[in-house]
């Protein structure tokens, strides 16, 4: 027997379910709540991706841009175009040719995985090379994967500019087997080495010619007054 | 104070550059250079280290003797080494797992998978 005064039956049950329905819909407003915080959250995981992404690709530039600007050396200039297409770039054989006298000749001044006798014969002419040289614009083979190419045919040939003018040109034959083809930054990187490669090289060469570095640096002064 | 130091053994500047970039974006991390296998034996000697990121093909002492070296110092023994690396062959890997390598990651190299790999060794 029930005691007087108290609900009985479906009737007692009644504010349980009550609490039951607004516990239910207090789950599925949270429920709600968290999905949209997880998807917030892959979000801004993804945006910071991106981000560290895009640092990193600056950072690679930068670090690139100011090994030129660093050093006065021509062979230390050259040591840096090598870093840069081995270490950074993936390339495993190229050549980088400069103009060799008044003519039209060209002498490589820095490879790998090219033969001494090949580097010697000078750059493969009436191809690419001529073409970059002629033009001053590069030409890239685009693919994935990017097939293995030679000197003669090579997976990007780059001009080397100095106020616009082609002085020689870099020729990229093959990247490391382990990378499938170029990277998001390759073609800045090309471009760089395409436009900072010449003037770096120019500017350490008469910098080197020059035997009075100290006197010169103060007619530099005198002259920018 | 860092709470951890890494050691970057690489002989390329412009590598070196770029993994200490990559790395000072570690929360409490200390990052240290080393141009080849014998600077980073000398640095190892006379500070604690809890990573190192080494390169293969260096001068004086290449990566491999490095790690051989780092393994058979007991302080050292379970240090957490990264090979960092344009060698992309299945052989390279091989040898410089079985030396004693944790990991492998060949070049050109991003610098948030260098970073991600760091966290996973140090469990961060």
């Amino acid at each position: 027997m029930g005691e007087p005064g108290v609900p009985r039956g479906t009737a007692a049950l009644s504010p349980f379910r009550k609490g039951l329905e607004q516990i239910e819909q207090q789950s599925a407003t949270l429920q709600r709540i968290a999905k949209g915080l997880d998807e917030f959250v892959r979000d801004q995981e993804g945006r910071l991706a991106e981000l560290e992404q895009e640092l990193n690709d600056t950072a690679m530039l930068y670090v690139a841009s100011e090994q030129f600007h660093a050093a006065l050396d021509p062979k230390q200039i050259l040591k840096y175009v090598r870093e840069l297409l081995e270490q950074l770039m993936g390339a495993e054989v190229f050549a980088l040719y400069l103009r060799s006298g008044s003519g039209n000749s060209f002498v490589a001044v820095a490879s790998r995985g090219v033969s001494d006798s090949e580097l010697a014969q000078g750059p493969p002419r009436d191809g690419p090379f001529d073409s970059v040289i002629a033009s001053g614009r590069p030409i890239i083979v685009q693919g994935r994967p990017l097939p293995s190419g030679t000197l003669s045919n090579p997976i990007a040939a780059v001009p080397i500019m100095v106020e616009e003018r082609p002085i020689g040109a870099l020729l990229l034959a093959k990247l490391f087997a382990h990378k499938e083809g170029w990277g998001q930054n390759d073609q800045q990187l090309l471009q760089l080495l395409s436009l900072r490669t010449g003037p770096a090289l120019l500017a350490a060469h008469l910098i080197r010619r020059q035997s009075d570095l100290q006197g010169t640096l103060a007619g530099l002064g005198e002259s920018l007054k | 104070m860092a709470r951890f130091r890494c050691l970057v053994v690489e002989d390329s500047q412009v590598m070196r550059q770029l993994l200490v970039f990559a790395l000072n974006r570690v929360r409490d991390m200390e990052v240290v250079e080393a141009a080849d296998g014998v600077d980073a034996l000398r640095k190892l000697q006379v500070g604690r280290f809890d990573i190192i990121i080494t390169d293969i093909n260096m001068p004086i002492m290449d990566g491999l003797k490095l790690i051989k070296r780092v393994r058979s110092d007991e302080s050292y023994k379970l240090v957490p080494i990264i090979v960092v690396t344009t060698e992309g062959s299945q052989e390279d890997r091989s040898r410089a797992l079985a030396l004693g390598a944790n990991a492998y990651i060949t070049k050109p190299i991003q610098g948030p998978q260098v970073v991600a790999k760091v966290k996973e060794l140090l469990g961060l």
